[in-house]
């Protein structure tokens, strides 16, 4: 510093610096005198004090990671999401991995952790960072990720907030018309991303900024998993942390500590809050507290888009009001109508109208009081809602249900209308057929009879259905005829957003759940029929539903284990079991494929009783168990025809296994195993059959026949029935499973045919075998003797080779394994059948 | 940062001509860099960048070139600071030039000049002005590579310095401000 003019800016600097910024003026004036070049020099250095983070280290220090995790060589951190992520290599693969030092590392936040591997792995969409690989080391789990080359949102929008211009961005400038485009085509990908994922039975529930990268051609990538909620895994979640980030957060979720009344629409809330922020550059509800936004949120109403910011387009503030509906029923059914929405926009469209939007706040008002309403029909109720309970939506009662009549009868076509304006229709000609009306009113409801007549002429199903007796008539009738409709199945047109988003939530009692039958071969026959069965969770046994011709559409019934078979003359060509949960989800059925051929023979068994004794491994049951007539293969599904179906399908398996299966001839008669539970239903789905039940299984097992029970005695010596709960999925070396399978499988065809009267003999020794009876976990903590369905577990049957050596098993004939947790689970000792029902 | 005595023996043996600390120098003088390379690249929001290839570089740059007087552990943190900045001002350079390294050292070092641009603006722009304030305030230069460039905490700069704590607050303040003017007076 030798410069002494310099060295006097600078002291008098500091010194106005130590100042409060009022006093700085005239200390300036009185020391610098005359000298008004010196002032202003000074000033403008006073001026120049940053008041932001130029070039402030930040603070917080993190315990560095290691040179090598697993097979990964760590080159740096990239540090985005909940856990630290890196940039890694192995050997020419460059990777994002996501890391958890397990040592510091909640057991919560472990499966966590693993779930979100599980999750994302599932799930393959060019909007959702691909999951290459997972593992562990003894201290660290990681996820290989695909590397973005971008940046998360948040950043982009904190930058769009600061004046940085010399930091590059990778969106336009906020407020330009291609800032709207970019904010639609993000949130167009979002939307899509997460329908996928939906798709895949997975809610992300953490959807923000943080969690959506921006790649550099403007794309954006979905990730972080970690606190989705996979519905194939349903006790894993329910730990009663507050997921999700707060401002992001739906009502439902603010309100519910213990997320299990959460669905999908959880993740289109906070898409749109998303949205809001896109467009206003802030979030809808802020807070000083984490409390006060909680409950800014579970008050609703943010401030209208357009209010903070007169130029974003109408359409976008629309569809970000829809997503960020208060009651979910008012939000996008589905994260693909949103994303349907978002394209429309991009074209100029305007948004999908939401017809349901009329009839929703009277059927939120029938399900608040639905007690009062149970004494009628669960359409009656609806129509009674629509006069009693919310004159304000459908002016008084008789001009109400005249104008409805009006709008009913104005379209071409009834096949855009919804089953529910349909039922409301029905019900309010029925009422006003019975009232006085003027003639005015009576020509309304004539032509809407006529109009009726004409369908029912036409054989229009779905109009048949919804004519019924109506009339009021004793309690128990209604009841009944509450239950006839809560369990009616409806038939309408395939890709019907507007009735999808009004069903499944809205029907009255009712809790429906659909099913889409399609084909990628054109129609099904009309020879064919579909009939649905209830099966008992417990039992297997089946209680025979609707049949209804085969044909393409949606089908509704109620959540639970349900069994379609498509039946050509008298015999169900394929047979598709699933259980179906709340929300809507959808499964595809084809009805008109043929199965592939199956060379493996099959052992017909007639109806029975198999007494189940008390002490079961499976959920005790006092009532024996019928068993309706079925097939079973005669033996398992062997290596060759269960590659001929991945061949075949594209199936995903265990590559590194099945690779070493086919490099040896010998081993292609063996039993196929690592097979999981969803590959083995497809397997049977694809030959037209299905897996066996548990019961099913035991009576093949045991000879049973008609009216023989189940010969328990032969169970072994000690009486014992063992249950094993949890997998054994051995930590070998692939090669070393390898030799344990050949050494203890044999072909599956050998001694097959050799079946005792009734049965056929070798269910037991090869391997343990998946069946399609959903496993019952006992509560043996607090509430012992209640049991809670697993509801992606199912009971394995058979002993398998690994578990003879254990004496406990050895003398066992049959015992139920109870697999663990996901549909994914396999392991070496344990293969599959399959059976099919008979007539 | 806390004074080691381990490390401070070490710098004394190696400027005696220690055969065996060359190897311990590697590790503790290793262990170090990353320490501090993996807290410079942090950006507020919680991001982190664990620079491994920064180290490697500072390390050559630091050691490879014969150059090993290093007085103690404050002379040895000051030229690890000014060697970060020539490296990261290089890479932006040949960044600007097209010649880039190899992929996954292109990645970490884009992340690594992106975070610190988040925080300066352009890193040209900013070894200039640091260039001028050089001639009139040579301190302030100092400070500001040991801060932004080193990341070192106001304590580990005071001790580094000399000075004492509140010294280095005011005259951050004031690097600060002078930098800023310096940038602006550029545009």
């Amino acid at each position: 510093m030798t410069d002494p003019r310099q060295t006097m800016i600078r002291s008098l600097f500091e010194r106005a610096l130590e100042l409060p910024p009022h006093e700085r003026l005239a200390f300036l004036l009185q020391q610098c005198g005359g000298d008004d070049a010196l002032r202003r020099e000074i000033q403008m250095l006073l001026d120049s004090v940053p008041t932001d983070d130029f070039l402030d280290p930040p603070a917080v220090v993190r315990v560095a990671l290691p040179d090598q995790i697993g097979p990964w060589a760590i080159r740096g951190e990239l540090g985005r999401g909940n856990h630290p992520v890196c940039l890694a290599q192995r050997d020419d693969q460059v990777v994002a991995l996501k890391v958890l030092a397990l040592a510091t590392a909640s057991q919560t936040l472990q499966q966590r952790f693993l779930r979100d591997a599980a999750s994302a792995q599932r799930l393959q969409h060019p909007h959702i960072v691909a999951v290459k690989d997972s593992g562990s080391t003894t201290e660290h789990a990681w996820i290989a990720m695909d590397l973005i080359d971008g940046h998360d949102l948040a950043r982009e929008l904190k930058l769009q907030l600061e004046d940085a211009p010399t930091v590059p961005r990778l969106l336009p400038d906020f407020g330009s018309p291609d800032w709207y485009r970019a904010v639609a085509r993000i949130c167009e990908q979002a939307a899509s991303a997460l329908g996928c994922a939906h798709e895949g039975g997975i809610w992300h529930r953490d959807v923000k900024p943080q969690n959506l990268l921006l790649d550099r051609q403007g794309n954006v990538l979905l990730t972080d998993f970690g606190v989705a909620r996979d519905t194939h895994a349903t006790r894993l979640t329910r730990t009663g942390e507050l997921a999700g980030t707060l401002h992001y957060m739906s009502p439902e979720q603010a309100q519910q500590v213990h997320g299990q009344d959460l669905d999908h629409r959880t993740d289109l809330w906070s898409l749109g809050v998303v949205l809001y922020e896109l467009l206003t550059l802030d979030v809808p509800y802020r807070g000083d507290t984490a409390v006060a936004v909680l409950t800014a949120i579970q008050r609703g109403r943010p401030q209208p888009i357009q209010r903070r910011n007169p130029d974003a387009p109408a359409a976008l503030a629309a569809i970000c009001a829809r997503a960020m509906a208060f009651h979910r029923d008012d939000r996008y059914p589905s994260a693909a109508a949103m994303a349907a929405d978002l394209r429309r926009f991009l074209v100029g469209q305007p948004p999908a109208p939401d017809r349901g939007a009329r009839f929703r706040p009277l059927l939120r008002h029938v399900r608040q009081h639905r007690r009062r309403y149970s004494m009628l029909g669960g359409a009656a109720a609806i129509a009674m809602a629509a006069w009693a309970a919310a004159p304000s939506v459908l002016a008084s009662g008789r001009q109400s249900q005249v104008r409805l009549l009006e709008e009913v009868c104005a379209p071409q076509s009834w096949e855009s209308l919804s089953t529910t304006e349909l039922r409301l229709a029905v019900v309010a000609a029925d009422q006003l057929a019975g009232a006085r009306i003027t003639a005015a009113e009576g020509a309304v409801v004539a032509a809407f009879s006529d109009r009726l007549m004409k369908h029912l002429a036409a054989g229009k199903d779905r109009v048949r259905n919804l004519l019924r007796p109506d009339a009021p008539g004793s309690p128990e009738k209604n009841q009944q005829e509450a239950a006839r409709l809560a369990s009616a199945l409806v038939t309408v047109a395939p890709d019907d957003d507007e009735l999808r988003s009004l069903l499944p939530h809205d029907l009255d009692s009712a809790a429906v759940m659909f099913v889409v039958s399609q084909s990628d071969r054109g129609p099904p026959a009309a020879t064919r029929s579909l009939h649905i069965a209830a099966i008992d969770t417990a039992t297997g046994s089946r209680t025979p539903g609707p049949q209804v011709p085969a044909r393409t559409g949606t089908h509704f019934v109620k959540p639970g284990l349900w069994r379609f078979s498509i039946v050509e003359a008298g015999k169900p060509v394929r047979e598709y079991t699933r259980m179906l949960r709340e929300p809507a989800t959808r499964h595809r059925i084809d009805a008109a494929g043929e199965p592939a051929v199956d060379p493996v023979p099959m052992i017909a068994f007639g109806s029975g009783r198999l007494t189940m004794p008390a002490e079961a491994p499976w959920r005790p049951l006092a009532e024996p168990i019928e068993v309706a007539p079925f097939e079973i293969d005669q033996h398992e599904v062997s290596n060759r025809q269960f590659l001929r179906f991945v061949d075949a399908t594209g199936s995903p398996i265990d590559r590194q296994w099945f690779d070493l299966i086919r490099a040896d001839a010998e081993l292609l008669d063996r039993p196929a195993v690592f097979v999981t539970f969803a590959a083995a239903q497809a397997y049977a789905e694809w030959v037209g059959k299905r897996l066996p039940t548990w019961p099913e299984w035991l009576v093949a097992c045991g000879g049973c026949t008609k009216e023989q029970p189940f010969p328990w005695g032969t169970l072994g010596p000690d009486g014992l029935r063992g249950a094993v709960t949890g997998s054994f999925r051995p930590s070998l070396p692939w090669a070393l499973a390898l030799e344990e399978y050949r050494a203890h499988t044999r072909n599956v065809t050998d001694g097959a045919g050799s079946n005792r009267e009734g049965g056929p003999l070798h269910l037991l020794g090869n391997v343990a075998e998946w069946t399609e009876t959903p496993a019952w976990s006992p509560d043996l903590s607090e509430h012992r003797g209640t049991w809670t369905l697993l509801e992606a577990s199912h009971l394995v049957a058979g002993r398998n080779w690994a578990l003879s050596s254990v004496p406990r098993y050895d003398s066992a004939a049959a015992y139920a394994e109870i697999s663990e947790i996901t549909l994914s689970h396999c392991n070496h000792g344990r293969g599959f059948r399959c059976a099919r029902s008979l007539p | 940062m806390e004074p080691e005595p381990q490390a401070g023996d070490l710098f004394d043996r190696i400027r005696n001509g220690d055969p065996i600390a060359a190897d311990q120098l590697f590790q503790s003088v290793h262990d170090d860099l990353r320490r501090v390379a993996g807290k410079i690249a942090r950006h507020e929001k919680g991001r982190t960048m664990h620079a491994t290839v920064l180290v490697h570089e500072v390390w050559l740059r630091l050691f490879a070139s014969g150059q090993r007087a290093y007085n103690d552990r404050s002379h040895f943190i000051r030229c690890a600071a000014k060697a970060m900045r020539q490296i990261l001002i290089d890479y932006k350079r040949a960044k600007k030039a097209r010649k880039r390294p190899q992929d996954a050292d292109r990645v970490s070092f884009d992340i690594l000049l992106e975070q610190f641009e988040e925080r300066s603006g352009d890193l040209l722009a900013l070894d200039a002005a640091l260039e001028r304030l050089r001639l009139a305030h040579p301190d302030l230069e100092q400070l500001i590579e040991l801060r932004f460039f080193a990341g070192q905490t106001e304590s580990e700069c005071a001790q580094a310095l000399g000075v004492v704590g509140r010294t280095i607050q005011r005259r951050w303040k004031i690097a600060q401000a002078y930098l800023k003017h310096e940038l602006e007076r550029n545009d």
